[in-house]
């Protein structure tokens, strides 16, 4: 039997609540595992964010562990914690309120170095990503409000590549795009994973776009993963009903035979 | 029957940019129409300017001509605030794409779905109080008095759109305009939404004009399509001819796009 490869990135057994109230999350396992992109998929309210909250490191779990290259996370170990911003980043969902509008795109996309004490070549490394997300070489100098929806994203997706993170975490990347600008900025993560070796943790609603970027999928139902699995298989031959349901309920075009 | 009527219809903007150019189509009572766009396409805009509610600053010419049973004929362009008041709810009515805005937070659901039928039917007590739970009724809320006396915020998204749909239909409108009515809820919400509308639709006999970014959720509902670019109908037709054959490069990108994402979900055939 050969080895399977370590989870770079995992939740294990975790439950959070907020306060006193019902809890967000039950038992929640994944591990990621490098190069298997990974697709959180469910509806608002299943705890999607909150499990990518606790994947990057920004909300602990009430009980339960994330683990970092099979390490557990400890916020007050300045050195791991710095290694671990460095091989996870993330991009969010709205462009619009994700860049800062006083700042040159150089400023945004250089942050995540400058944080990480990533000082020298900095103008490079800058360029190399702008130009990696196909944006062209004088976008450093501009503004945020300059760009487009879908060039903005190329910017936040600029910024989480810089410093070369091993993941990716994505919370509804592209679902605030129109449907052609979407289809790019999926072929530029699809590229990204590729020429990269990024893995790609994504928080989507849209099946669509799962199915084009990710390999494996979990679905999320009030807290709970109710299947988990390669995506071919889960969104193939879903075994839970709500997998069912939530394949069944998106829109589909006509087909030209209709 | 013709029911509306556009014509030229050109929306400018404050410092002169053109939002909506030489746009023209009619419906026909109980019609589905869809207008299909990207954001800044003017679908928006153009719903706006048939229901005479075109942001102040806004210059709108052409002809925007209701000629709704009983209501006699009306061209919104040029028609008197009164007069569209008189039309609104009844020729026309809208369902808006985010139901926590469309909304009132401080006012409990039942009374918000009770102002149109006080206004437009004259009900009080009794009468108004089975009006409304009828018109929540018809929207399929399960347990209607719980609804009536909550909060916008104590319900989900996809009751408070079932909600916007009850007030929007408590007049009896000749066509009802959804603009992007499902975008900001859950897929399988928005499949349950879908089906509802198509329902009310049918057995109103209402006509729709159905606004959405969505080639395939417009597909779902809608039998004929409008595609707007920049303010320009650049296509318009059937939604299997639209969808299937499309004839302006801008279409069969975005069909080509849509496709594309389709296509992901096509795991039997692969």
């Amino acid at each position: 039997m050969t080895q399977p490869t370590r989870p770079v990135l995992e939740v294990r057994g975790a439950h959070f609540a907020y306060g006193r109230s019902a809890p967000v999350l039950t038992d929640v396992s994944v591990a990621v595992t490098p190069g298997r992109s990974l697709a959180l998929v469910g509806e608002s309210g299943a705890g999607k964010t909150t499990l990518l909250r606790l994947l990057l490191g920004l909300a602990r779990p009430t009980s339960g562990q994330v683990l970092y290259e099979g390490k557990e996370l400890a916020p007050r170990d300045r050195a791991r914690m710095r290694e671990f911003r460095r091989g996870v980043q993330t991009v969010f969902q709205d462009p619009y309120s994700s860049l800062d509008p006083r700042q040159r795109v150089g400023r945004i996309v250089s942050e995540p170095l400058r944080s990480l004490g990533l000082r020298q070549d900095m103008a490079a490394r800058v360029a190399e990503a702008l130009r990696s997300v196909g944006l062209p070489e004088d976008a450093a100098s501009r503004y945020p409000q300059e760009f487009s929806g879908g060039q903005r994203q190329r910017i936040a997706i600029a910024r989480a590549i810089v410093c070369e993170p091993r993941v990716l975490l994505a919370d509804e990347p592209v679902s605030a795009l129109d449907v052609s600008t979407r289809v790019r900025v999926v072929d530029l993560l699809q590229e990204l994973r590729e020429t990269r070796a990024l893995t790609v943790v994504m928080v989507s609603h849209d099946l669509a776009v799962v199915a084009a970027l990710c390999q494996e999928v979990a679905v999320l139902e009030r807290g709970r993963i109710v299947e988990r699995g390669d995506t071919a298989q889960v969104l193939g031959a879903p075994r839970h009903p709500y997998t069912r349901r939530l394949i069944d309920s998106v829109p589909r075009l006509p087909s030209p035979a209709s | 029957m013709t029911l509306l009527t556009v014509t030229g219809l050109h929306v400018r903007s404050a410092e002169g940019r053109d939002l909506v150019s030489d746009v023209s189509f009619t419906l026909g009572a109980g019609e589905r129409l869809g207008l299909i766009g990207e954001s800044g396409s003017g679908k928006s805009m153009t719903a706006l300017a048939i229901m005479g509610l075109a942001p102040p600053g806004m210059t709108v010419s052409g002809g925007v001509v209701f000629d709704a049973p009983g209501l006699g004929r009306t061209d919104v362009v040029t028609a008197g605030e009164r007069r569209l008041t008189s039309l609104r709810g009844r020729a026309t009515s809208t369902v808006f794409q985010e139901p926590l805005t469309a909304l009132d937070p401080l006012m409990r659901v039942g009374r918000q779905v009770a102002e149109p039928l006080r206004r437009r039917r004259g009900l009080r007590g009794r009468a108004l109080h089975a009006a409304v739970r009828a018109a929540l009724e018809e929207v399929r809320l399960a347990d209607p008095d719980r609804i009536a006396r909550a909060y916008p915020h104590e319900i989900s998204g996809g009751q408070r759109q079932r909600v916007a749909i009850a007030m929007a239909l408590a007049c009896d409108p000749a066509l009802l305009i959804a603009d992007e009515p499902t975008t900001a809820l859950d897929v399988t919400v928005q499949a349950e939404v879908l089906t509802l509308l198509d329902g009310l639709v049918e057995e109103r006999g209402m006509a729709l004009l159905f606004i959405s970014h969505d080639l395939a959720v417009v597909s779902r509902i809608a039998e004929r399509v409008i595609v707007l670019k920049n303010g320009v109908a650049v296509e318009s037709g059937s939604v299997g001819e639209v969808v299937n054959a499309p004839r302006h490069p801008y279409t069969r990108e975005l069909v080509g796009s849509a496709r594309r994402l389709d296509g992901a979900l096509e795991w039997r055939t692969s």
